[in-house]
């Protein structure tokens, strides 16, 4: 078949079922909408995010350069007694971590519903893994992901170990699991008698994290999960105690969408979608879950089942080894598509270097590039470079190359590094990148961006225009649009 | 700075399609007010390209107005759609002929490329129409979950990130999904004797 004949065969998708779409649609957009405070409350929230941004752009970036174990988060620390024996089971980087490898941002992150806040939290369990767990330890360090998105602000995480009480969706739930949740959410949840928590599997084991309190990498040997990806929030927890739902979690004053829309909805569950309602018992809300995911999927609601490598081949075994942390360097994980993709990271910055397998075939894919002991002894560190600019521009913002800021309202600033490797050459590239939107019409927004390559062989430091840097190190990373008016299209 | 909609008041379907059959111009002005919005993001997730947006929006219009009368839609909005749509796709076409396009759709296309040629030149013999039957047939048999995914990605062209933040659920999740509705589809094509 050919694509134009794909092409036309669904646009020849009958009426009835184009009809029946746009009526899902509307109902999820508008309830997508609903979830988000309107007028002057949006407003405020939206400010408020930005000054927490600059701020912690500010106390986050100075506090790594130095080296500085810097403010624990949160609520404190607890150990709950009955689990002593449980321990992190992380096995810390012999690298450390010299300077600053966070991406940096002024502003907030920019969506495609053209929102400049956080994203509203969810109260919908997510398909995947749904169980019944309690809080075994929270660790006291706060850290970053691998491989965060560039279009959102670096996010800091807390992570809690779980023990599962109950599954309610998937197969091969492990008893322990780690769970990764963003900071700005983060209580000590282990007050709570049980959590209904909906998440995803983000790694399996050997997951590596940045720890900044610590500044160095650590791997996880438990299976990691987290809401989903991207977007996580609060939300997507219940907890409960003395069997009943306890909607003080829900209070969290850090967490201001979640306070308003909770108060809200469960003062008017006749307007709410919510599973679950004042009063609402442990059983009534699993039931509740359930009947959920039967209502998308026509009761044959089939979860997905929790990863283990137990690879039966050699390439997948050779693969495993090879990314193993620490003995061969820093990788991240990421599913795609039904394979695992690694990324190799130096110095907390991306490579391009990738190595895929295939879960269901254990075929196994290396990319061209290879990285090899040899070019990591003479690799400068681009992240000790990432936070000299870092400095620079919290001392004063950059002004863009290419758009002309007046009338116009800084959505966001980010700055971020990379490794290249080009024809035999290794260089590292820092990126600038400009979202500004048209004063009182988000739809318009405006981008930009400059980058600066250091030549590791030469020991140069240059700012590059875009078509140059294409033509060295290709299109990783580099922007090819127009610059000036663009739309990012609401839904 | 105004980040929501300006609300306005709009005329429900019924009143605007009565325009259109009074052959009252207002139709489109109404037409406009109401859907322009989520027309223009149906043609932009496809041609990628603000100008080219506007210019299918127009043709939408000039569409809908030679089809109503003698077409009395039920639901306006997925009328309009596959109006857009189609007009969208016209674009998508002949731009990529000119080599000069990156869209979401492309994306979405390179998705399924296990069962597509690229070799666009060359004679069709497929009736579409019919593969539009057997499309549907396999659409209506999905749950309702997977219909969404499946109609906001091939239909739509929209990203897997804008999926996931409505189903509320990762990006991951959406491209599992996607994987087994691809396979299943795959499964009813061949079944139905076209060659992949």
């Amino acid at each position: 078949m050919k694509e134009n004949e794909f092409l036309d065969g669904v646009s020849n998708i009958e009426p009835d079922v184009v009809e029946r779409f746009i009526s899902m649609d509307n109902k999820l957009q508008k309830k997508a909408n609903k979830q988000k405070p309107k007028g002057i409350w949006l407003r405020f929230v939206a400010i408020a995010a930005c000054l927490v941004l600059i701020l912690s752009a500010a106390i986050v970036v100075p506090m790594l350069i130095e080296d500085d174990p810097g403010i624990i988060p949160g609520t404190g620390t607890t150990e709950t007694p009955d689990h002593t024996h449980i321990i992190f089971d992380a096995t810390v980087s012999p690298e450390k971590l010299n300077g600053n490898s966070l991406e940096f941002i002024v502003g907030s992150s920019v969506s495609i519903s053209g929102s400049a806040d956080s994203a509203p939290p969810e109260f919908e369990f997510s398909t995947g893994i749904a169980v019944k767990a309690k809080v075994v330890k929270n660790h006291p360090d706060k850290y970053y992901k691998l491989d965060v998105s560039s279009e959102y602000r670096p996010t800091a995480y807390r992570l809690i170990q779980m023990e599962t009480m109950e599954v309610i969706s998937g197969e091969n739930v492990p008893q322990y699991f780690l769970y990764l949740i963003p900071e700005y959410v983060y209580v000590d949840m282990s007050v709570y008698d049980s959590l209904l928590i909906s998440m995803d599997q983000i790694g399996v084991e050997n997951y590596v994290l940045k720890n900044a309190t610590q500044n160095r990498m650590e791997s996880f040997e438990l299976p990691m999960f987290a809401d989903y990806q991207d977007n996580p929030e609060l939300g997507n927890i219940i907890a409960f105690s003395n069997g009943i739902f306890d909607e003080s979690l829900w209070q969290n004053k850090s967490w201001l969408y979640g306070y308003q829309f909770a108060i809200h909805y469960l003062d008017n569950p006749e307007y709410s979608d919510l599973v679950v309602s004042r009063g609402d018992s442990e059983r009534t809300v699993i039931s509740a879950i359930k009947d959920q995911y039967d209502w998308w999927c026509g009761g044959n609601y089939q979860p997905w089942s929790v990863t283990t490598l137990n690879f039966t081949t050699k390439a997948a075994k050779d693969a495993l080894e090879y990314v193993k942390p620490f003995t061969n360097g820093v990788f991240s994980q990421i599913y795609q598509h039904g394979k695992l993709i690694f990324r190799r990271y130096i110095n907390g910055c991306q490579t391009e270097e990738t190595i895929t397998i295939d879960l269901l075939t254990e075929e196994v894919t290396y990319s061209e590039v290879r990285y090899t002991k040899e070019d990591m002894a003479q690799m400068e560190n681009i992240s000790a470079h990432l936070s000299e600019k870092a400095s620079e521009y919290a001392e004063q913002l950059p002004i863009p190359p290419h758009t002309d800021p007046n009338g116009k309202e800084l959505l966001c600033l980010n700055l971020y590094a990379w490794y290249v490797k080009a024809d035999g050459k290794l260089y590292g590239v820092i990126k600038t990148a400009w979202r500004y939107q048209e004063k009182d019409d988000w739809y318009i927004q405006y981008y930009d961006d400059s980058y600066i390559l250091y030549d590791m062989t030469a020991g140069t430091a240059t700012d590059i225009s875009r078509d140059d840097l294409l033509n060295i190190v290709g299109t990783r990373n580099v922007y090819r649009g127009e610059y000036g008016i663009r739309i990012d299209m609401p839904m | 700075m105004e980040l929501q909609t300006k609300e306005t008041a709009t005329m429900n379907d019924e009143q605007i399609i009565d325009l259109y059959w009074q052959r009252n111009e207002q139709a489109i002005k109404e037409t406009d007010i109401k859907y322009k919005r989520f027309l223009l993001s149906v043609a932009y997730n496809i041609v990628h390209d603000t100008c080219d947006s506007e210019e299918c929006l127009n043709d939408t219009y000039i569409g809908a107005w030679n089809s109503i009368p003698p077409a009395r839609p039920t639901l306006l909005q997925a009328f309009l759609a596959t109006i857009m749509r189609r007009t969208a796709i016209d674009f998508y076409k002949s731009r990529k002929r000119q080599k000069r396009i990156a869209s979401e759709l492309t994306v979405s296309l390179s998705e399924v490329e296990d069962f597509i040629a690229d070799d666009n030149d060359m004679y069709s013999e497929t009736d579409t129409k019919e593969l539009g039957r057997v499309i549907s047939d396999f659409v209506r048999s999905l749950s309702n979950r997977r219909m969404y995914i499946f109609m906001s990605r091939y239909y739509f062209a929209r990203p897997i990130k804008d999926i996931s933040k409505l189903l509320n659920c990762s990006e991951s999740t959406v491209n599992k999904e996607i994987a087994a509705i691809k396979r299943d589809l795959k499964e009813k094509l061949q079944k139905e004797g076209y060659s992949i």
